[in-house]
């Protein structure tokens, strides 16, 4: 995270290299590019876990990186990213996201279907968490393209808040 | 307190619509109204140019006595429960029914112009997913791009195109992803090049199948 902050600062000087300028910056874990190939990373994974996963929980986390995909597209074209935008992806991708499969894809498959004492069955649960994600990620996805800076800090703040860690409660 | 739908939905496709599936849009949802009837027919459409290419299927099936509506149940949407393991293989136009050898086969595979696939849509439910495997013949160079499409089709007349040109050059590739969540199916275009069959099953997690060799499930 601080070393994207240091980046866009940088970029914002007037002879500052582009955002995604090789050089000082490849080995920035939160550069766009690196967040592209992580992205791309992820899905796979999701893919591969497609066997273990309720098939609605793996069209809802691919929707999550199909958005997180699209919010990154939208710091390719601007010379300073928006600092919102880059920590919602990269919240999504090296946290929120997999953290969320982690925690469910660690349960023993046996008991995935069965309600807990204090709550939904395991299956229930990550479904609505990732199409919650999905809900959130596309609001500051609509945030990002109005410009609406008040919202897409709302709404990023709301994505740290619920889904830091992942709040699975399994 | 009724909980509210959620605020976000993936594009869907109606009776007669038509979209192209790529970049923009990587996944569509068939309403059970385009997907509610008849059958929706996967076909390999290529040129000459591309030789004899050929169309798989790798697919998940829940068996007949699974009560897919249960809630709780294995079969409950999008459910991996282990009471009732799906059934794990392929069909080809060689293997055509899944399940194998069934009277009334949830997919059936085929050629008529180009190979094909298509799924019972009355027994729909049945369907956990579907995995579209396009592969040249064993010992073809494999310099030649991909090219063509392929075509899904539905009896209501809604249509989506997956085009193959993202592949790129590949033995083998996992071009179209169909997943059923509570009774609709979900498209997404996958692009995932492959060397064998085996390995393009194998990236999306379908572990529970016998393999002959690379490119022959054991049936």
């Amino acid at each position: 995270m601080r070393s994207w902050l240091r980046r866009s600062r940088a970029d914002a000087a007037p002879d500052g290299p582009s955002p995604g300028a090789s050089g000082a910056g490849d080995h920035d874990p939160d550069t766009p590019q690196a967040l592209t190939d992580a992205l791309a990373e992820l899905e796979a994974r999701i893919d591969r876990s497609g066997g273990r996963l309720p098939t609605a929980a793996t069209v809802a986390a691919l929707d999550v990186t199909d958005l997180a995909a699209r919010l990154l597209e939208t710091t390719l074209d601007v010379r300073v990213p928006d600092v919102e935008v880059v920590l919602a992806v990269r919240g999504l991708v090296r946290d929120y996201l997999p953290t969320t499969l982690d925690r469910f894809l660690a349960l023993d498959p046996s008991v995935v279907d069965l309600p807990l004492p204090h709550g939904p069955s395991p299956v229930e649960q990550v479904v609505d968490q990732l199409v919650a994600m999905a809900d959130a990620a596309a609001d500051v996805l609509a945030a990002t393209r109005a410009r609406d800076i008040d919202a897409l800090a709302a709404q990023g703040i709301f994505l740290r808040t619920k889904f830091s860690r992942s709040d699975l409660d399994l | 307190m009724p909980v509210p739908p959620p605020r976000w939905q993936r594009p869907r496709l109606d009776l007669d619509g038509r979209v192209t599936l790529g970049g923009g849009v990587p996944a569509v949802t068939l309403s059970r109204a385009a997907a509610g009837v008849g059958a929706t027919t996967i076909e390999l459409a290529v040129g000459p140019t591309q030789g004899p290419v050929g169309l798989a299927g790798v697919y998940e099936l829940w068996g007949d006595a699974t009560a897919p509506d249960s809630p709780g149940s294995p079969g409950s949407p999008g459910s991996t429960g282990p009471a009732a393991r799906p059934t794990t293989s392929v069909v080809t136009r060689d293997a055509r029914e899944a399940p194998a050898r069934s009277r009334r086969p949830v997919l059936l595979a085929g050629r008529d112009r180009f190979d094909r696939v298509a799924i019972d849509l009355r027994q729909v439910r049945r369907l956990r997913r579907l995995l579209l495997v396009v592969r040249r013949p064993v010992g073809v160079p494999m310099t030649l791009p991909w090219a063509g499409a392929l075509v899904v089709t539905t009896h209501a007349g809604a249509r989506v195109d997956v085009p193959l040109e993202p592949i790129g050059a590949a033995p083998a590739a996992a071009a179209l992803a169909i997943y059923q969540v509570d009774g609709e199916l979900v498209l997404r275009a996958a692009a995932r090049p492959a060397g064998s069959l085996r390995e393009a099953a194998q990236a999306f997690g379908f572990e529970a199948i016998t393999w002959l060799d690379d490119h022959t499930p054991l049936q």
